[in-house]
């Protein structure tokens, strides 16, 4: 990965929490909980979701960095909904939780040595092999979602 | 009588006592130590948001997934190759975070809930309410490790 492409990645990871932000914004509890067009899951527990992942993207990160070799859990994203009330989680602990830790992400991204990105890891944390994998697979998630929240709010893409 | 909201009651506040002690330190307190092996104020706090995210997850893991594997960690190896030099923000930002939503969690789980069980790797027994409670007592070690430091300092 060039050095321009990283730098305009990391762009991307940290407008995530303010994008997620905006996408609920103004938007009502009978929004929030309004089933989709197609089977899936309500603006609400798209939220939660990003806010879990990320919570496990954070210590994947760490991980990664420390080399510690250890299977990397797998996350049932539907057992968590279900598991964990997210249909009834208020979303601001959640939102606060995405944008500090991107911000301490960013911040643990700030500091590292150029070989400490782009250095194979032994195990792969979510098919990432590589701190920038990990970033790509980060940035990804959260746009994914921020556009499953506008399908589940407005029915269109 | 459950025990459990006073014992979640306890978890979100215990926060406060840390808020309380991070209060405007200046960078020659946050380099300060208890004792000349210990860490410094700024690798406490790096170190309590890191507990946090894996506790985070540890909760999380063990309400959604059956009797998961829980990691022990070496928090020496965390404080050594995670760059515990950084400003402390960020870090502080994420502890405070994370601890209301995982309050927020707890506070919508059912009474049976808090039995859930992880495997840990170095204890027996691992349930939610195990979790909440070393929490609590993870905060007060680290509170009175932080107050020791700038006592310290003061001379």
């Amino acid at each position: 990965m060039r050095v321009e492409e990283r730098v305009e990645l990391l762009d991307r990871f940290r407008a995530g929490p303010g994008a997620l932000r905006a996408s609920v914004a103004g938007v009502s509890m009978a929004q929030l909980d309004g089933a989709p067009p197609e089977p899936g899951w309500t603006a609400r527990e798209n939220l939660h979701h990003v806010s879990d992942v990320a919570v496990m993207g954070a210590l994947r990160l760490r991980m990664m960095l420390l080399d510690i070799e250890v299977e990397m859990w797998p996350i049932d994203g539907d057992a968590m909904q279900k598991r964990l009330r997210n249909d009834k989680r208020p979303i601001t602990p959640a939102l606060q939780t995405v944008e500090a830790l991107v911000e301490s992400a960013s911040s643990i991204l700030g500091a590292l040595r150029e070989d400490e990105w782009t250095q194979p890891r032994p195990v792969p944390v979510a098919r990432a092999r590589s701190v920038e994998e990990w970033l790509e697979a980060s940035v990804r998630h959260v746009e994914e979602h921020i556009e499953q929240i506008r399908y589940a709010l407005t029915g269109t893409c | 009588m459950s025990e459990r909201p006073a014992l979640l009651a306890e978890y979100l506040e215990s926060t406060y006592e840390i808020e309380v002690v991070l209060e405007e330190l200046s960078e020659s307190e946050l380099e300060a130590r208890e004792r000349p092996e210990e860490w410094s104020v700024r690798q406490i706090v790096h170190h309590l948001a890191d507990v946090e995210v894996g506790d985070a997850m540890r909760l999380r893991q063990m309400l959604a997934h059956e009797s998961p594997l829980i990691v022990a960690y070496d928090e020496g190896l965390f404080a050594a190759g995670l760059h515990y030099e950084r400003a402390i923000e960020t870090s502080v930002a994420t502890f405070f975070a994370l601890r209301a939503s995982s309050g927020a969690i707890l506070e919508q789980i059912g009474e049976r809930d808090w039995s859930r069980a992880g495997r840990h790797e170095e204890h027996d027994l691992y349930t939610v309410e195990i979790l909440v409670g070393r929490s609590i007592e993870h905060d007060r070690l680290h509170v009175a490790q932080i107050k020791g430091a700038l006592q310290r300092a003061l001379g």
